[in-house]
């Protein structure tokens, strides 16, 4: 497999996943060409790779992690005839009044990271550990506090939160 | 789902959770997702030197859009709302004291802007001795830089952009210019100080620059 045929294959996923990470859709193409950029510069390695995806999602998280993008970017434009822009909340549709999507996106980038890692990749904690370079305990460290945090945010009155 | 490894403190978060991360990633629009791959080999292709978010995108070096920049910031300095608003901060603001530089390099040769991205969110630019602070705007249009020659190509051309509004001050009469990776960010905008004229300078020149502004 040549570089094109993996950025081919991977690169919806690889804007997904920036969708669930950033909530936007041109921070998450800004996502998954950041990926591949790194991807393309170490191509030996991604190549020779066991799992080529995982490699790949290493590389967006941690291109992810190290960018200094502004937080809650919503992209308001472009061409309007050439975009079909979801709903102004995507949540929306599903959830209430968008504050759950809105608690997401304002958690710190390594917990929103684990949380994307752990309920949309379904990693457990060692995969999440492995993808972002520290060790489960951390990981679990970043879970309960994105989901303490969310709960506080979403359901204030519920079970005790605050 | 993979619950075993006890995660998660509580399990009433965690179903709304994973289904607005799903929502979120099915909203996803693809359409663009073969430009996403080409602009990634095109900017690894372009070997471009290492990244600097405070250096100006080099193919703004071109004259014309020098010019215009130029001009901008001697028309920034004069004008009022700009120069003297209610937002902006002073010169003895601790974090950009030290790090501003005269906005235009005269002899071209070096980066033709110098202002500073702060905390994610506003600009800051420096006037002369003073340092003023304008918030950013999310997003208000993008484009791409034109590639006109092989030496612009080799110094960004081709890259895209992303322009975002200084609050307080309307886009028709200045913007901010970023590229899209966050590297470069070029102040721009016309003759300030002749608000009928400004409208339509700004837009040609952005229209040059392939970047759409949203319908005024």
């Amino acid at each position: 497999m040549d570089f094109d045929e993996f950025a081919g294959r991977y690169v919806g996923d690889l804007i997904r996943l920036g969708m669930a990470m950033t909530g936007s859709q041109s921070d998450a193409e800004d996502f998954a060409q950041a990926a591949l950029e790194r991807i393309f510069s170490q191509w030996g390695k991604v190549e020779s790779a066991e799992n080529s995806w995982a490699y790949a999602r290493r590389v967006a998280v941690n291109a992810f992690l190290a960018s200094r993008r502004r937080p809650q970017v919503r992209e308001v434009l472009g061409s309007a005839s050439s975009r079909s822009e979801p709903a102004s909340d995507p949540i929306d549709a599903t959830w209430g009044d968008g504050s759950l999507d809105a608690a997401i996106s304002r958690l710190p980038k390594q917990q929103r990271a684990a949380v994307v890692l752990r309920y949309f990749e379904d990693l457990d904690a060692r995969g999440v550990a492995e993808v972002l370079g520290v060790e489960p305990a951390t990981v679990r460290g970043y879970l309960t506090r994105a989901l303490a945090t969310i709960r506080s945010e979403c359901y204030p009155t519920a079970n005790g939160a605050s | 789902m993979n619950t075993s490894d006890n995660l998660g403190p509580e399990p009433d978060i965690e179903g709304p959770l994973r289904a607005a991360l799903i929502a979120r990633a099915a909203h996803a629009d693809l359409s663009r997702a073969r430009q996403v791959v080409d602009r990634s080999r095109g900017q690894v292709d372009g070997a471009r030197p290492a990244a600097s978010r405070n250096r100006a995108i080099p193919a703004f070096r071109r004259p014309g859009i020098l010019l215009a920049a130029a001009a901008a910031v001697a028309a920034v300095a004069a004008w009022p709302v700009l120069a003297g608003g209610p937002n902006e901060t002073s010169a003895s603001d601790p974090q950009t004291t030290g790090s501003s530089r005269p906005p235009v390099s005269t002899d071209g040769s070096t980066d033709c802007l110098s202002g500073l991205v702060v905390g994610d969110s506003a600009y800051r630019l420096a006037l002369g001795p003073a340092v003023r602070t304008f918030p950013l705007s999310e997003p208000v249009g993008k484009g791409t830089i034109p590639t006109c020659s092989e030496q612009d190509e080799s110094l960004g051309g081709g890259r895209a952009v992303v322009i975002y509004e200084l609050q307080g001050v309307p886009t028709s009469q200045a913007v901010l210019v970023e590229d899209s990776e966050g590297e470069g960010n070029l102040f721009l905008s016309l003759d300030l100080t002749s608000a009928n004229d400004v409208a339509p300078g700004l837009e040609q020149l952005l229209k040059e620059m392939r970047i759409s502004l949203p319908t005024r």
